[in-house]
């Protein structure tokens, strides 16, 4: 616990008027090219994004979430704009920074966990560990108090193919938060979950928030989401549609939202 | 919102270059992720298994044959000599025997110095005549390999040496000429000039040719009075004593180490026709039949020298001859199983005769080519496949590591580990079979003629060249791919599938 308290010390500055930003996009723009038809997905994109918040960007299929979020995980290059994170220009990073910001200062979340098949769990949540060059039996000690914390130490030994939708994505967690990065991805983490196991997810992603101080970015359709995020971003088109605290959109919910459900 | 401030926003913070894994650490995640995926690897391994031993079988029987084509005919030269120079001491060749031999000599760049004497032509004389010998040799050889067709066209039906003598006719040349130059296949192997300078001199070239041979069978009837009624192979069982000397006084030409291993060749062929003609004997055919519980019909020569090679019949065929009334003294047990170790040895030989005879080596040499390029074809085609797939489907979990934090040069280290690995002992693995299934095969074609006639450094060179195009192979059909994957972002990786 001494390692993670530090981590928030350094992410989140005890003064919140002096919030820090940590992920910030200028102008971002990203067309994909098949042949000779091009898609704009993303038209100009600017937010700020502070150290210890949790967002949800929300938005129709299509809209762009997705193609966003792989833009500010350095996924994924830009067609126009900056994305800076940590002050840091991502497009001026060589390919060997970019690994360094991939393995320590994000971690990622995926909708289908991407796991990788052929290891247990905790060789899993071990590899990024492996790839910031921590010691084998200090990675092992480390990856079992990561399963630990989404409640899978039991399983360790398990593989991918033998878990449910659930556990696994519990697992991709524990992977993402290996190195203790300051930021977190998540790409419809819930989607491909059903509601109770998605509530567990989205448990442990406010556990995380709010005891690790950890930034969270979650691309989503869920709308319990919501509940625990500070702020929400909604594209369309390609385009910031609104950005809005959630105590704001908290009495839409209530009369919209209620009415959906 | 602060606006962006441009100077300060570049200044890099916080971030380093990511720690390269060393190559230990690499190789340990590479052996790991094997061990996990051991089912898949085992198709792959299978692929290059199959790829390699077949490609292994096709070179290994290859050169197994032409080893043991090569040897043959040297061990049926020199299993023969004494015969040979029997043959070649008792009467003269032929006219075509003496020109092949002239032109051999020419080919070996050497002076036929036994049939220039026997000739007694001069240095310059013999020279042009081994020329002359060489050109009709090979217009011979040459038109021997003509179709019916075509030779019918071109010769009409004049045969052997006899075409040049029927070239000699103007008319005839003109139509063969004529009929050449409508094949525009073929080529004649001298030119035209040449050709008619040949024919020219063709009367003078068999004027000469009937010179040696009445030379040679001038030198072979005054050997004949030295023979003092001996036959020829008992003669020549003294080649390196008396009868040597008379030999080169006839004429003929004997050099010490022909000599050597003409006379103990002869020697055994006398003892091999004595003890042969053992069983024309009654007594010696019922008792040998008794021993083999046999009937005295079924013996034969072979099966006798059979009965011979083990040590026991030897002795009790000896005391048997001694006792029946037949001169063994100077035979011992070891003379009788070597002289059978020979005549098995010379059996096999004429079995396989065959790979010395198969029409013409260089059709054989052109099949064994095809054979193998197609069996490289087959084997850069199968691995390539293989690891190609085997990649491809992993192109997700590339960009899956590369999200992790994975470099560019570890996702290439790792699939040239794992693919060189994969190569190596699918390669070791079908190196092995092939060369298993190559010489058994092998075996069974040629048997015992196998032993001593295998190349064994040209086959572990076989070996070491497949298992290096199974691992390069294996390894470029990886490489590529995975690090073409690797240089995208990872998420251009996972678009690609």
């Amino acid at each position: 616990m001494r390692r993670d308290t530090s981590i928030s010390r350094k992410t989140m500055p005890s003064d919140d008027a002096t919030l820090r930003v940590i992920i910030r996009t200028v102008g971002l723009t990203k067309h994909y090219q098949v042949k000779n038809v091009v898609t704009e997905a993303l038209r100009g994109i600017d937010v700020e994004i502070y150290t210890g918040e949790f967002i949800s960007v929300m938005g129709p299929s299509g809209s762009g979430k997705s193609t966003f979020f792989n833009m500010i995980g350095g996924l994924d290059g830009a067609t126009g704009g900056r994305v800076f994170i940590d002050e840091v220009d991502v497009a001026q990073l060589t390919a060997v920074e970019l690994a360094f910001l991939r393995c320590r200062k994000i971690g990622y979340i995926f909708q289908s966990y991407n796991l990788i098949t052929y290891m247990t769990a905790l060789e899993n949540v071990t590899t990024p560990m492996a790839f910031a060059d921590v010691p084998p039996d200090e990675a092992r000690h480390r990856g079992m108090e990561l399963l630990e914390l989404v409640g899978l130490a039991d399983r360790w030994f398990h593989r991918p193919i033998e878990m449910s939708g659930g556990q696994q994505q519990r697992v991709a967690i524990a992977r993402s938060m290996a190195n203790n990065p300051s930021i977190l991805l998540c790409d419809e983490p819930t989607a491909n979950l059903d509601l109770k196991t998605g509530s567990g997810i989205l448990r442990i992603l406010r556990q995380l928030n709010t005891d690790r101080g950890v930034t969270i970015i979650c691309a989503t359709h869920d709308h319990r989401m919501l509940d625990i995020c500070n702020r929400l971003i909604w594209i369309r088109d390609g385009r910031v549609d609104r950005i809005a605290k959630r105590d704001e959109v908290h009495i839409e919910v209530g009369t919209i939202g209620g009415e959906q459900q | 919102m602060l606006p962006p401030d441009e100077d300060n926003t570049l200044k890099r913070i916080d971030i380093q270059d990511q720690a390269r894994l060393g190559f230990l650490r690499t190789l340990s995640m590479t052996i790991n992720g094997m061990r996990h995926r051991l089912g898949r690897s085992v198709v792959t391994i299978l692929v290059i298994v199959v790829a390699i031993a077949f490609l292994m079988n096709t070179l290994s029987e290859s050169m197994l044959k032409n080893s043991v084509a090569g040897r043959l005919d040297e061990r049926i030269k020199e299993l023969h000599t004494a015969a040979n120079l029997a043959t070649h001491l008792s009467q003269a060749g032929t006219e075509e025997q003496v020109l092949s031999r002239l032109a051999a000599a020419g080919e070996e760049e050497t002076i036929p110095s036994e049939l220039q004497s026997m000739g007694g032509f001069s240095d310059a004389t013999i020279t042009e005549l081994t020329e002359q010998a060489a050109q009709a040799t090979a217009i011979v050889t040459w038109l021997e390999r003509l179709n019916y067709g075509q030779r019918r066209r071109l010769l009409h039906d004049a045969e052997g040496y006899g075409v040049f003598g029927w070239l000699r006719e103007p008319e005839h040349l003109q139509r063969f000429e004529t009929e050449l130059a409508t094949m525009p296949s073929l080529k004649l192997p001298v030119t035209t000039e040449t050709l008619h300078r040949f024919l020219e001199a063709w009367p003078t070239t068999r004027a000469r040719s009937e010179q040696i041979r009445t030379g040679w069978l001038e030198a072979a009837n005054r050997l004949a009075t030295s023979l003092d009624g001996r036959s020829m192979i008992e003669a020549l069982s003294d080649a390196e004593g008396e009868f040597g000397n008379q030999v080169r006084e006839a004429g003929f030409q004997l050099d010490a180490t022909t000599a050597d291993r003409v006379a103990p060749q002869a020697r055994e062929m006398l003892d091999v026709k004595r003890i042969e003609q053992t069983i024309d004997s009654d007594a010696m055919q019922i008792a040998i039949a008794q021993r083999l519980d046999i009937l005295p019909g079924e013996i034969d020569p072979k099966l006798l020298w059979r009965f011979l090679g083990s040590g026991s019949n030897a002795s009790w065929f000896l005391q048997r001859m001694t006792e029946t009334g037949f001169r063994a003294e100077d035979l011992s047990r070891e003379r009788l199983r070597e002289l059978s170790r020979i005549y098995r040895e010379e059996q096999a030989l004429a079995s396989v005769a065959w790979v010395r005879d198969s029409a013409d080596r260089r059709i054989l040499d052109q099949r064994m080519i095809w054979l193998i390029g197609v069996s490289l074809i087959v084997c850069m085609v199968g691995i390539t496949n293989a690891m190609l797939m085997s990649v491809t489907q992993r192109f997700r979990e590339i960009a899956t590591m590369k999200c992790l934090g994975a470099l560019d040069g570890f996702i290439a280290l790792a699939f040239i580990l794992e693919a060189c690995m994969l190569g190596f002992f699918g390669g070791l693995l079908g190196a092995l079979v092939g060369l298993t299934i190559g010489m058994s095969r092998m075996f069974g074609t040629f048997g015992s003629l196998l032993a001593g006639a295998i190349p064994t450094f040209s086959l572990l060179l076989a070996v070491g060249a497949a298992l290096f195009l199974g691992v390069i192979l294996a390894a470029l059909s990886t490489v590529i791919p995975a690090l073409q994957a690797a240089r995208l972002a990872p998420m251009e990786a996972m678009r690609v599938e």
